[in-house]
């Protein structure tokens, strides 16, 4: 199964994301985040990272997750090169994600090669399930 | 003319109207003609997008839609609506993620054959001087917090001080760059951190730093009175708030969504989110989205201070012989205090949103500069990159028609996958 497929949108751009299960989903989103702002193939993880994030829907917990890794890359130049441990769990209305991820540092001519994402939006996001597999479609404004 | 169950009624050759039904407030107005109003059918989602906006309350007269119109998130791109300001709400959808992105004009004293011999180490140096792309940073040092709260309060007035252009600018510049509501505190840590080392830089995606040859003058009267003439070399220079612009729009759609539900605004789409302007969540929005702005026109008055040094540099002119001048600044991308005519030939103070759309006030309107008055406010029209832009005035029709307020430039017709092929 491919973990996303890119959208033809006519202002900005957008994912179709795929997963087994939520944890799979979420994690194929940040590959495809990666793809879209074009992270190098060769990245040197020298730091660990946790993220400790909740929200009152998965659709926004994904949202949020996502933003953070936008972060990381615009103010810290680091992308999250593996996730070694990653949960979800929904705690009455509180969707919560706990991940650890490992962090590379880029260096300055590659990061400024890379495709800028202004925000992940909320346009029309739903995590849906069908035939078994989780799916959603996310737009970048760019 | 049918769209989905609206029907829609042509109110003359660029004017059609989508009426009030259901649960609209007020009619949509779309300012197009018939080819782009077929093609605007086809789409679907932009004109979804004026009929959505017209559920916002306390929204005056029309949800409007400027002649480049396309998709958005809340709003339309080009998406223009005038809440009602002591009862209505106020929305980032009707802003956007790049709070005042805007465009600038600087003129210049010389001609195409000044500049040509020197042209492509011009360029060079415009690249080396104005950082560009992914996460552009360190055009200038990087501020501290003291520094980052007095930018977002003063805007343009405090990198003058920093020496960054001369107070003549000011005037020249919507709103003298700098909305005097804004509130620092109300920016988050995270956008202040984004923007910190980001004063002064382009960005990327449509944005850009032009060098532009006046081609055609289409009313000597007005050039005249903008100081500009044909073969004359201008700067064109299109960017907003960078990250913190972007990142301020994000954590308030997140306050806006639980706002939305804690005032019972019940919106057909949640980038719409908003709240009541005088509730504390509106405030607080107004407070960083003003503060937002501020940090734009920062941004604009240093790119454009650097790019005339980087002239002045590699031309090897003196200040008078480049007679380098701000013409004007415009936002496209805001929410305002403003006065407008209301139904019922009513003046009313009303929060104006323009989303992709920038504001065109008639001559002897008060906000000018007095060197502009008997003329209008400058409007300008980027079109695509390397292609032709347009200066233009604001008239009558607009202040009557759209809360003073016309298009911006940058409808997209196709996707970028399309348009490669």
């Amino acid at each position: 199964m491919k973990p996303y497929t890119e959208i033809d949108h006519t202002a900005d751009t957008a994912l179709e994301i795929y997963g087994n299960t939520l944890e799979q989903l979420f994690k194929n989103a940040a590959k495809g985040f990666y793809y879209l702002v074009s992270v190098p193939d060769k990245i040197h993880p020298n730091d660990y990272r946790e993220l400790n994030l909740q929200e009152n829907s998965l659709e926004d917990l994904l949202i949020s997750f996502l933003n953070e890794l936008n972060y990381y890359l615009m103010v810290h130049s680091s992308v999250f090169s593996k996730f070694e441990h990653f949960y979800l769990k929904q705690e009455k209305e509180t969707w919560k994600l706990y991940c650890k991820g490992k962090l590379a540092l880029l260096e300055a001519e590659a990061v400024a090669n890379m495709q800028e994402i202004k925000a992940v939006t909320y346009h029309q996001i739903r995590i849906e399930k069908k035939d078994q597999i989780y799916f959603t479609q996310i737009i970048f404004d760019i | 003319m049918k769209f989905k169950e609206y029907s829609i009624k042509q109110i003359d050759e660029y004017l059609y109207e989508i009426p009030q039904s259901g649960a609209m407030l007020k009619p949509g107005r779309i300012y197009a003609n018939k080819q782009m109003m077929q093609q605007l059918m086809e789409e679907a989602e932009p004109l979804q997008q004026v009929i959505n906006v017209a559920h916002l309350p306390g929204i005056e007269k029309y949800s409007l839609a400027m002649p480049d119109i396309h998709w958005g998130y809340g709003f339309p791109i080009g998406g223009v609506a005038a809440t009602d300001w002591d009862t209505g709400i106020i929305s980032p959808g009707g802003v956007g993620y790049d709070i005042n992105c805007g465009v600038r004009l600087a003129s210049t004293g010389l001609q195409n054959t000044d500049v040509k011999p020197r042209l492509k180490k011009l360029v060079e140096e415009l690249f080396r001087t104005i950082p560009t792309g992914v996460g552009s940073s360190d055009a200038i040092k990087k501020l501290n917090k003291k520094d980052m709260s007095r930018l977002l309060r003063d805007g343009a007035h405090w990198v003058v001080e920093q020496e960054f252009g001369s107070e003549e600018d000011l005037s020249f510049i919507e709103e003298t760059g700098r909305l005097n509501w804004a509130q620092p505190d109300m920016v988050s840590i995270r956008a202040i951190e984004r923007g910190q080392t980001q004063v002064g830089t382009l960005g990327s995606g449509n944005h850009f730093l032009e060098v532009d040859e006046i081609d055609r003058v289409y009313d000597e009267q007005v050039a005249e009175a903008l100081g500009l003439f044909k073969g004359q070399i201008v700067v064109l220079i299109h960017t907003g708030s960078r990250g913190l612009g972007y990142q301020v729009c994000d954590d308030y759609l997140k306050v806006m969504g639980k706002a939305a539900r804690k005032y019972h605004i019940i919106l057909p789409d949640r980038q719409l989110a908003s709240a009541p302007i005088n509730s504390p969540e509106g405030q607080n929005y107004l407070g960083a989205m003003a503060a937002a702005a501020n940090f734009a026109w920062s941004n604009r008055q240093v790119i454009m201070t650097l790019a005339k040094k980087a002239m002045l540099r590699v031309l090897g002119l003196t200040e008078s012989e480049l007679n380098f001048n701000l013409v004007y600044d415009v936002s496209h991308n805001i929410a305002k205090k403003e006065k407008h005519l209301v139904d019922d030939n009513v003046i009313k103070t009303v929060c104006v949103h323009r989303k992709g759309a920038t504001r065109a006030l008639a001559a002897n309107n008060p906000a000018l500069p007095e060197k502009y008055r008997s003329i209008g406010q400058p409007v300008l029209i980027p079109g695509d990159m390397g292609r032709y832009s347009f200066i233009c005035i604001g008239t009558k029709r607009a202040e009557q028609e759209t809360f003073a307020s016309t298009c911006h430039g940058y409808g997209r017709l196709l996707s970028r996958h399309k348009a490669k092929k």
